[in-house]
């Protein structure tokens, strides 16, 4: 075999002109938009709103063409101005391909902290990108909460109209559902997958660093709804009640088309990366779990987000040109948006969860001391559940109307899906059966999540049941459930993979005594707010309502304290990771919990294109047992020096 | 540092994805593109088969103009057999200025498309919001796959524009991926016009 070089050439002085404009990607990103959005109204005020006898009612804000093209064009602004179009462009007009320096630049080698806000395709920066993105949104969607509490202290409006507060019901639960479906899979699937697998960067690194590019424009996009006069149908966009909202609603669709493009370009981009480019010797079967869970989570967005972006294209439609896809009076019908909304919105959930049973069952074996027992079963769990998730989304319709002759088919295959789940729950414990297992914070977080999540799927049990649905429908219960499982399992496993993989994506670590109480806060507060939103569910309070019922009063009070409670020790978990890792910059051990995995052998930093040179993998990621790492990587760091743990 | 290894391997390729990451790709685009057609295809079977207030195609509301919608899939149908030619004439290695003639060929095929596709969706002469549903999924379905005919040839461009200046010789998985593509829209847009023209 020849020898292949994988040395990388060192950057040149004297910077080109593309590559000073780079600099300056994020400012120049967001003139863009600004020109995108003020041309993309004029043009969609004018000329093309003419067509098919479209343009609708122009208000005093403007018409909803002008703003659904404004935004487009300003999403194209952006991304033009941060220098995603410079590549493609060339690429028109036959110039040449970049050279590896220009790629050694673009992959961020040389840059310091200003390659966080431009253009990078270095799978390690995007990750990080990602991780400080989705917590700054996590932080607003978050605070939405805690105004949406406060407004609940009474059972009769104090703070806010009616309007305003399905307005920010909307906008909390949509942001958090965005940001959500990439809360794992963005910061650990982008920076951790090319090194679980072997290979220097994603299939697609353009195609990666856009995939998160498009997220600001989308969040903004969103949260501009304030300045439109808001939307009122929630995250959900439920018509015909949408083609009557004012042009709030427009945020709402161009954002959502936004972020499901997102979604579905990651997804092929990650499965693409997976099937084609793992490192000698990485077969299926030795892959990693997390790895595994990316890859089923990945055919769920590339799969099912194109079912949202052709709802999202008829809803645009119906503003714009007044179509009336779902307007009965024009030959159209609600169910038909209910019915390709949910089947992406299912499989969206398990966007959610998928990846984070992967985190879980990625770390698990690290504080077990013990491979993960039934791997194959474990992951057939997934796929299982990813499978499921597709034949699903009518049980969203069974109080709407469905036929009752589906229901039957609808409740079973729902129910079914606790099968592949309990398969997940059995693993674990099969793993933890006689281990020596080390109560470090990540693994109280992993407890934690298979704690909250049981009782996720536990309500969620009575959700699929017809008869039990029919009364829990629309109440507090079924907002409940949604979170026990999305902020109980997703969101509990985040922190834990943040304390677990922090020392490996910055050479940083959290003070523990401060990261065990504010575990116990979060647990405790959490359960506390949840447990009460229960109760009133059960007891009839209706969801997405600004009044309820005098007798209601003690237990939203109680749910309203332990979510300040909750916010507070999220906030604690937010300034606990800034203070340590970017005021006080506490040094991580290069192993702290003495993994095996691929992705601790690598040197922290990782360097910039991660392997001296590339590694084989020659046995399973969680060998234990034995002791011995899942990879030779040549001249390579011992798995376990210079190891502590708590 | 020593190049020992415990594997005894110490020379080993660069994984990168090439050819085999391109055509793999692009037939996942095509996956993801189904779902996407299925939506729509789903849109029209439900809104047809209820006929909510009979006004999934009132009497008044024509169907697309026959003559330009059967020109609007004969030149992609060209451009399918431009593009296998280019593909079998990079596979069997044939001259440059052969594959040149082809790629042009194609091109113009695709540019033709667009253009009578514009025209033709410029004829439909409705007004969506009295003309029914059928009008609504006709004209988001054709826009759709104008907008994908659209991409489709840009990328065509930059392989034509490469290959023509000389920056990027045309590659067999590149021609093998473009044919797929470009095949795979042509055959949704004929069953679409079987669909709106005949199923209405």
């Amino acid at each position: 075999m020849d020898v292949v070089s994988t040395a990388r050439p060192l950057m040149s002085a004297r910077p080109t002109l593309a590559r000073r404009l780079n600099e300056w990607g994020l400012l120049l990103g967001l003139i863009g938009a600004v020109i995108g959005f003020i041309a993309g109204y004029a043009l969609g005020s004018g000329a093309i709103s003419n067509f098919y006898g479209g343009g609708g009612e122009p208000t005093s804000l403007g018409s909803d063409p002008g703003i659904l093209l404004g935004y487009a064009m300003s999403a194209l602004g952006f991304l033009t101005g941060m220098g995603f179009l410079n590549y493609p462009i060339g690429r028109l007009l036959g110039a040449k391909r970049p050279t590896e320096e220009d790629n050694a630049y673009l992959h961020g080698e040389g840059g310091g902290l200003g390659r966080y806000f431009r253009m990078t395709t270095d799978h390690k920066v995007i990750g990080m990108q990602y991780l400080v993105m989705i917590l700054a949104f996590l932080f607003i969607g978050g605070l939405g909460a805690m105004f949406i509490r406060t407004e609940l202290l009474t059972p009769v409006p104090s703070v806010a109209n009616a309007q305003s507060y399905l307005t920010l019901v909307g906008l909390h639960s949509t942001l958090m559902i965005f940001m959500a479906s990439a809360a794992i899979m963005g910061p650990f699937a982008n920076y951790f997958l090319p090194i679980m697998i072997g290979t220097r960067n994603m299939a697609f690194p353009r195609l990666e660093a856009m995939t998160f590019w498009l997220l600001p424009p989308a969040g903004l996009i969103l949260l501009s709804t304030v300045f439109l006069g808001g939307f009122t149908t929630g995250w959900t966009g439920y018509a015909p009640l949408a083609d009557q909202n004012v042009l709030g609603m427009d945020s709402y669709l161009m954002g959502f088309a936004l972020i499901g493009l997102s979604i579905g370009l990651a997804g092929m981009n990650m499965i693409a990366t997976i099937m084609t480019m793992r490192a000698p010797g990485m077969a299926l079967s030795r892959m990693p779990v997390f790895v595994w869970s990316v890859l089923v989570t990945s055919f769920l967005g590339a799969l099912a987000a194109p079912a949202l972006i052709a709802a999202v294209l008829m809803e645009m439609f119906s503003r714009t040109y007044q179509a009336t896809f779902f307007i009965p009076a024009g030959g159209g019908s609600p169910y038909l948006w209910e019915n390709l909304f949910w089947f992406f919105g299912h499989p969206e959930v398990y966007i959610f969860m998928v990846p984070a049973f992967g985190l879980v069952m990625e770390m698990l074996p690290a504080f077990a001391r013990k491979p993960l027992w039934g791997r194959r079963v474990g992951i057939g769990g997934m796929v299982g559940v990813g499978v499921l998730s597709f034949v699903v989304w009518q049980h969203h319709l069974f109080v709407s109307g469905i036929a009752p002759s589906l229901r039957p088919f609808y409740m079973f295959s729902t129910e079914m899906i606790s099968v592949p789940t309990g398969i997940i729950y059995l693993v674990a414990l099969g793993t933890l059966w006689r281990a020596h297992t080390r109560f470090s914070t990540p693994m109280l977080f992993i407890f934690a999540f298979f704690f909250n999540f049981l009782i996720g799927g536990f309500t969620g049990v009575f959700l699929s049941d017809v008869p039990s649905d029919f009364t829990l429908h629309a109440s507090y219960f079924v907002q409940a459930h949604f979170h026990y499982t999305i902020m109980g399992g997703e969101v509990f496993a985040l922190m834990g993979a943040i304390v677990y993989y922090l020392p490996k994506m910055t050479g940083r670590t959290m003070d523990i005594r401060l990261l065990r109480f504010q575990f116990w806060a979060v647990f405790i507060t959490f359960n506390g707010t949840f447990i009460s939103l229960i109760a009133v569910g059960i007891m009839g309070m209706t969801r997405r309502v600004i009044s309820y019922a005098a007798y209601l009063q003690p237990l939203n009070d109680s749910a309203t304290i332990f979510a300040y409670g909750l916010g507070l020790s999220m906030a604690l978990f937010l300034g606990i990771l800034i203070w340590e890792v970017v005021i006080k910059q506490r040094v991580a051990a290069f192993n702290p919990w003495e993994s095996l995995g691929v992705e601790w052998q690598v040197p922290t930093p990782v360097p910039t294109f991660n392997f001296d040179r590339m590694p084989v993998s020659w046995s399973l990621p969680d060998n234990y047992d034995t002791g011995k790492p899942a990879a030779d990587f040549g001249p390579t760091v011992p798995a376990l020096s210079g190891a502590e743990h708590e | 540092m020593s190049d020992a290894s415990p594997t005894g391997l110490s020379v080993i390729d660069e994984t990168q994805g090439g050819g085999h990451t391109l055509i793999f790709s692009s037939r996942l685009v095509m996956a993801a593109n189904t779902t996407l057609q299925l939506s729509l295809l789903f849109a029209f079977l439900y809104l047809r088969a209820n006929n909510f207030g009979s006004m999934w195609h009132p009497s008044g509301v024509g169907t697309p103009p026959q003559v330009l919608a059967l020109i609007a899939l004969a030149f992609p149908v060209v451009g399918v057999v431009a593009l296998l030619a280019v593909s079998n004439a990079v596979s069997s290695a044939r001259e440059s200025s052969a594959v040149t003639g082809l790629l042009w060929l194609a091109f113009l095929a695709t540019v033709l498309t667009g253009a009578v596709r514009i025209l033709l969706m410029y004829q439909f002469n409705w007004t969506l919001n009295s003309a029914g549903t059928y009008a609504d999924v006709s004209t988001l379905w054709y826009a759709v796959l104008l907008a994908e005919f659209i991409g489709v040839s840009a990328w065509l461009l930059s392989l034509v524009m490469g290959h023509v200046r000389g920056t990027d010789r045309l590659g067999s998985a590149h021609a093998r991926a473009i044919l797929e593509q470009w095949t795979y829209i042509t055959g949704v847009s004929i069953a679409v016009y079987l669909l709106i023209q005949y199923a209405s």
